[in-house]
């Protein structure tokens, strides 16, 4: 990659800093150079990737087959053209992949991260030939982990798709629908254009679900995945798993470590059902265009999946799923005033006689009242966490607690990084709407001269606007007066953006250090080399590799931390 | 100081009624009895007016009469022309007082006129100059008996018009502590991982807290339900207390652990495997920015949140 192509990636937008630098270090220099291209230029053919990267057509086409395998590439034929974009879900998976196993080995096993292992490298796979590599015993085996992974939705059939942009496939529905719409003098135009994207909402909703059609076989009254099923990760799956994480961590801070347990495990239980965090609808460019629809739209879903009763748990759902690691007892007081919920205080236990002839007590189950108090809790409160639909049956509401979800990490994030004073007033801009100097100090109550410097670094970090109210017709500095709000999503979208940036730092850093140390990395790999370090580097070289592998650690540490506020910011 | 007996009479009856009342002529005829020509009451007003005893007033478009104090109108009367105009101004601003250069412009006086009387009303102690909060650089009289308004003074808040910060700390800590308290029961005898109390345990009342800081006397002056709401917004705005509902606070469990007042995991007097499990299953959230360690080493490995904006 040449200076000109490094700064383009470095400096056209944030994502392509990142995309371009996770491409780099998984799929190479080709990769991450057409990716970088196809970025800065929405769509393009061979040729016009030929002449911008100055790559040889046959290099672009060998690259291609594989990032679009990896889902990192959409490709649309239009006539005689093919044209191909960016498809950010493939590197979106190489940037969790880690997580994602380490998610997968927890929850399932070893073996079902090395299935999810396999799909992530090779994009996908079809389950046949995933199969074949084992024995009659061993596939019988595997094919139920695959029927376990999918039937919880971690991977799920590839579809032709899945490889188009969703854009373009909507574009072509609509214009074939449109086409054959005729046109008439009693209906207006607006009308029939409106009408074609009905029709075409449902068309893509059709072709959409009928992807999924298909996909069992009964074999000797067993009914199992079609071994010629291809099957891809889904991220989507994962991204729900990430709300559940950041929803937890919220409860935790909020009430306490054992309701935020309970609290997992509702989630976990409706994980997932739960909502997506986008959909085909959402991605088509000017279809939910009112200042209103999107949220109409995630509300509307939320609202289908509680009718349908997919999103609703228990008390009980949960005390029987409840880990026995944790003891509940004594966790709910009642603080003097009845003693009504005392006599639930007893977890109920079982003695039993140990082979040394003692007797130990074991906790069987926790008691359901206790759970059911942390319950309430959790919907009690300035935050909801959870809302209770019918008696004893409860729900997430997930998009509003989404967004509170958002706020409060926002907020903590101002406070650790611009400290109380500056999260005072921002709350309190918050709270004013639109404010001048003077009330945020009456009602913070810090001197004039602080909030002024607080506002001032709230200013320059991009949290709060400045709005200019001028009180002479020539608009004089002197006698304008400011006032100061603050637009949460743009708030968000700029964090976003500077996290996303320091995302793709941390991984340049790294492979720049490890560029400079390249010659002993290179020596460290050598086969002979291997295991006998020690013996093999004179001392300052092991000392370099000791602070290089430091170095790494560290900013992988940092890497993480900043992606568990992208993983929130990006719900 | 002599004045007739009916002037006196009448001073007397207006002082009776009040002594801010404002009297038109037909009540004052009242006051005499209508056997009283207005000749004659409006010689007696005369009388009273030379004496400084009553002042006029325009309400609307008709006049009017208050009754001045005798105190008052022998000061008055002590004073030259120009200290009386300048007085009676001062004293028409009442507890928010008047700004010298105001004071200029109604009077028509040279300045240096206005400094005299003032420097004279002041040694006289008849005024006294307040500092105000909202203008700082002003200088703004008042009578020396009168106490200046909140709009001045700034409030309880505020000592010698500069906003006494640490007073304001200390008071916004002794309520959450109270609060706190009250929201959170004591871990140690219960479960040490969390301790909660029941949903429908009632938070802490503004009247509470009000009552408790005025009885601990941690404020030398008694402050009022509304100075108490204005510090739970601190609080609020601090995310150290929530409002559940109006006027009623629990304190945030995100407080407490700022605070540092739970403990570690770690020091937990727990069994081992729900330690373990627990520390299994902890996850990097910005919430325990607290706990978590800055790494500060060297320069050049530091990334800032802000990097995008300052590259």
């Amino acid at each position: 990659m040449d200076d000109v192509q490094e700064e383009v990636m470095r400096t056209q937008s944030p994502k392509s800093y990142l995309y371009s630098t996770i491409a780099q270090t998984h799929l190479g220099e080709i990769s991450s150079i057409i990716i970088t291209t196809l970025i800065s230029n929405g769509r393009l053919t061979i040729r016009e990737l030929n002449v911008r990267t100055k790559l040889s057509i046959k290099t672009i086409k060998k690259a291609l087959v594989s990032l679009i395998q990896l889902n990192c590439i959409f490709y649309w034929q239009e006539l005689n053209n093919i044209f191909y974009s960016f498809n950010e879900i493939g590197i979106l998976k190489f940037l969790h992949s880690g997580d994602i196993l380490n998610h997968i080995t927890k929850k399932f096993g070893e073996e079902e991260a090395e299935i999810i292992q396999n799909v992530l490298t090779f994009g996908h796979i079809k389950i046949n030939d995933y199969l074949s590599e084992y024995d009659e015993k061993t596939k019988i085996k595997k094919q139920e982990l695959f029927m376990k992974l999918f039937s919880d939705k971690w991977i799920v059939k590839l579809n032709q798709f899945n490889f188009n942009p969703i854009n373009d496939i909507w574009n072509k529905i609509f214009h074939d629908i449109l086409k054959n719409t005729p046109r008439s003098s009693s209906q207006s135009e607006i009308k029939r254009v409106a009408e074609a994207k009905e029709k075409t909402r449902e068309q893509l909703k059709l072709l959409l679900e009928k992807s999924q059609a298909n996909i069992y076989i009964t074999q000797n009254g067993i009914k199992k995945l079609d071994p010629n099923l291809i099957v891809t990760f889904n991220l989507s799956r994962f991204q729900k798993h990430l709300r559940t994480n950041a929803f937890v961590n919220l409860a935790k801070s909020r009430i306490g470590i054992l309701t935020a347990e309970i609290y997992k495990v509702a989630l976990e239980t409706i994980e997932n059902n739960s909502p997506d965090l986008t959909d085909a609808e959402m991605e088509i460019n000017g279809l939910l265009s009112g200042p209103t629809d999107v949220e109409d739209h995630l509300l509307n879903m939320e609202g289908n999946l509680l009718r349908d009763n997919k999103i609703v748990f228990n008390a009980r759902d949960i005390s029987l799923k409840l880990t026995k690691k944790i003891v509940l007892t004594g966790s709910i007081q009642t603080g003097g005033r009845s003693s009504q919920f005392e006599h639930d205080e007893q977890q109920p236990s079982k003695k039993i006689k140990l082979e040394n002839g003692e007797s130990s007590n074991i906790v069987i189950e926790h008691s359901q009242e206790t759970v059911q108090n942390h319950l309430n809790l959790l919907a009690s409160g300035v935050t909801s966490f959870i809302t209770q639909v019918s008696p004893g049956r409860y729900t997430v509401p997930f998009y509003n607690l989404t967004k509170k979800l958002k706020l409060f990490n926002f907020e903590y994030l101002i406070k650790a990084t611009l400290k109380e004073h500056s999260f005072r007033v921002f709350r309190c801009v918050l709270e004013q709407k639109l404010t001048d100097e003077k009330s945020i100090s009456n009602a913070v109550l810090l001197k004039e001269k602080q909030v002024r410097t607080e506002v001032y670094h709230l200013i320059k970090n991009g949290f709060i606007e400045i709005q200019e109210i001028p009180r002479s017709a020539d608009r004089a500095a002197s006698k304008t007066f400011y006032s100061f709000r603050s637009k949460l999503k743009f708030d968000y979208e700029f964090l976003l953006n500077c996290l996303i940036y320091d995302l793709g730092e941390c991984l340049n850093i790294i492979q720049n250090f490890k560029f400079e140390n390249k010659i002993l990395l290179e020596k460290c790999n050598r086969i002979d080399v291997k295991g006998k370090e020690n013996e093999l580097l004179m001392e300052s070289e092991l000392k370099t590799l000791h602070s290089l592998q430091n170095r790494e650690i560290k900013f992988m540490v940092k890497f993480n931390r900043i992606k568990s506020l992208y993983d929130i910011f990006s719900l | 100081m002599s004045i007739s007996d009916q002037a006196n009479l009448l001073h007397l009856k207006m002082r009776d009624l009040g002594n801010n009342k404002l009297f038109s002529q037909s009540e004052l005829q009242n006051l005499l009895g209508t056997t009283t020509k207005e000749s004659e009451l409006m010689m007696y007003l005369q009388e009273l007016m030379n004496k400084k005893l009553t002042k006029l007033s325009k309400q609307g478009d008709e006049i009017k009469f208050q009754a001045i104090s005798s105190e008052d109108a022998a000061k008055v009367f002590s004073m030259n022309n120009d200290e009386a105009m300048i007085y009676e101004h001062i004293e028409a601003s009442g507890r928010e007082g008047i700004w010298t250069k105001t004071l200029k412009a109604k009077t028509n006086l040279h300045q240096h006129i206005v400094s005299k009387c003032l420097k004279s009303l002041e040694s006289n102690r008849y005024i006294k100059a307040v500092k105000s909060v909202k203008y700082p650089t002003r200088k703004i009289y008042m009578l020396y008996n009168v106490q200046p308004s909140i709009d001045v003074t700034g409030g309880p808040w505020f000592t010698d018009s500069e906003l006494d910060t640490e007073f304001i700390d200390t008071l916004v800590e002794v309520i959450w502590r109270f609060i706190a308290n009250k929201t959170f029961p004591k871990s140690d005898d219960n479960n040490p991982v969390q301790t909660s109390y029941i949903s429908q345990h009632p938070g802490v009342d503004l009247d509470d807290v009000t009552n408790m800081i005025n009885q601990s006397k941690v404020s030398s002056i008694e402050l009022g339900v509304s100075d108490i709401r204005s510090l739970c917004d601190v609080l609020i705005f601090d995310d150290k207390i929530e409002e559940i509902t109006t006027g009623v606070f629990k304190a945030t469990w995100q407080s407490v652990i700022e605070k540092g007042l739970n403990k570690d995991i770690k020091d937990l007097h727990i069994p081992r495997e729900t330690m373990e499990y627990l520390l299994s299953n902890q996850s990097y959230s910005i919430f325990d920015y607290k706990s978590t360690i800055e790494d500060l080493n060297e320069e050049s490995d530091l990334i800032y949140l802000d990097s995008w904006i300052n590259e």
